[in-house]
């Protein structure tokens, strides 16, 4: 029986990553020349693999087991076996429920971490403390909790999943890098944004303009009854003030904050879907730990 | 009375944390003129806690009933300001 096998790449361009995740897809599967219920994910062509590679291999992984596969891991060259123990890979992906790992063995890398109820409420403070305890002792990494936060709630409240989306940090000390990735297979922003826009105002949006509204304005689908539309604000905000690095990719677009403020957007030929969001911080810019003010002040 | 915001819920990224503190606030209030909220060792909060807790309980009281007697302490320089960015929000949603 033809096992269909699936090639882990270390993609650099995005576009190529894009249609990767999508060529590779369960509904994308040949079921006639592919049978059996297995997948090989061969690494023989993974070199430096990178936390926006991590999320959406563990999205396709879950999801290849949630439609009742077997996944076979082969080809691993040596150094890539030790990364992905060092943040619990193989553990997260043959047993999705479980969710509570120890720490990992390498201290630049956090474990992945599935996003259910429980991250939300934990991985955010979680990925401030341990790097704040092991490289930044006297920094504050507020920004990166709060942004997490907040792409965390957003996969929670907006994605409609089937299956849970990911999250992976990874503080890399030569460049001054922390690179943290979340990710969804869920609807997309744009998709979401263009079903409500058109429902509710009869407004057609393109799939730009619709996740230029859902960054760039307090927009809301009211998912849940607590959903206001100020995630993306403060996400943003957070971005610009340590002078960071966003990457939004949903559906067929590609939104990015550079450090030096300037906004771009891409159009893709392949559609992402769900939503995949890559934040890089210069570590040299994150700012000093703060004081507590004692003193009480109106809140209203 | 006053309410220490780490004692009260594990986290300030969550829905559900916010909804703990929201009750928490709506209960000390039913029982107090003045209400002071501690925001000792915390660094951030999520849109989605503050929308859980402050936000319901404006929804709840309103600006008048709320003047003057929620008052927050123990606070960082951009836990005030996330707070007061929200708030201010909140009054814009209102008018």
């Amino acid at each position: 029986m033809k096992i269909k096998t699936i090639e882990v790449v270390d993609f650099n361009n995005i576009g190529d990553h894009i249609k990767w995740v999508f060529l590779n897809r369960v509904n994308k599967l040949d079921k006639k020349k592919y049978p059996g219920k297995v997948i090989n994910l061969s690494f023989s062509f993974s070199r430096f693999l990178k936390p926006y590679h991590i999320t959406p291999l563990a999205c396709l992984v879950h999801e290849y087991l949630a439609s009742g596969y077997i996944i076979k891991y082969k080809n691993i060259p040596f150094h890539i076996q030790e990364y992905l123990d060092s943040f619990h890979f193989f553990q997260l992906t043959s047993n999705p429920a479980y969710n509570d790992f120890p720490y990992p063995t390498d201290c630049k890398t956090l474990p992945l971490w599935l996003i259910d109820k429980n991250a939300i409420s934990l991985y955010p403070g979680r990925v401030q403390k341990y790097y704040e305890d092991n490289f930044f002792s006297d920094r504050n990494l507020h920004l990166l909790s709060g942004s997490l936060s907040e792409l965390l709630n957003n996969v929670f409240d907006h994605s409609n999943s089937r299956i849970p989306g990911y999250t992976f940090t990874q503080h890399n000390t030569t460049n001054n890098r922390i690179i943290t990735s979340v990710c969804d297979f869920g609807v997309g922003i744009p998709r979401k944004i263009k079903e409500f826009k058109k429902s509710t105002e009869n407004i057609i949006l393109s799939e730009t303009e619709a996740l230029k509204e859902a960054i760039e304005t307090k927009f809301s689908t009211k998912s849940t009854p607590h959903n206001k539309g100020r995630g993306w604000d403060n996400i943003v905000s957070n971005v610009k003030a340590i002078r960071a690095k966003l990457i939004v990719i949903s559906n067929s677009v590609n939104y990015v904050i550079f450090p030096n403020g300037e906004v771009r957007m891409y159009d893709f030929s392949y559609n992402f879907h769900g939503t995949s969001v890559v934040i890089t911080i210069d570590t040299r810019q994150i700012s000093y730990k703060e004081p507590e003010e004692i003193d009480e002040v109106d809140i209203f | 009375m006053k309410l220490i915001v780490s004692d009260i819920v594990s986290g300030t990224f969550s829905n559900a944390d916010g909804l703990v503190l929201k009750l928490a606030i709506d209960k000390a209030l039913a029982d107090n003129e003045q209400v002071t909220i501690s925001f000792e060792g915390v660094s951030s909060l999520s849109s989605s806690f503050l929308n859980s807790s402050i936000g319901e309980i404006f929804e709840q009281y309103g600006k008048d009933g709320l003047q003057s007697r929620l008052k927050m302490t123990n606070y960082t320089p951009t836990v005030l300001n996330i707070v007061k960015k929200y708030t201010s929000t909140l009054y814009a949603s209102a008018c």
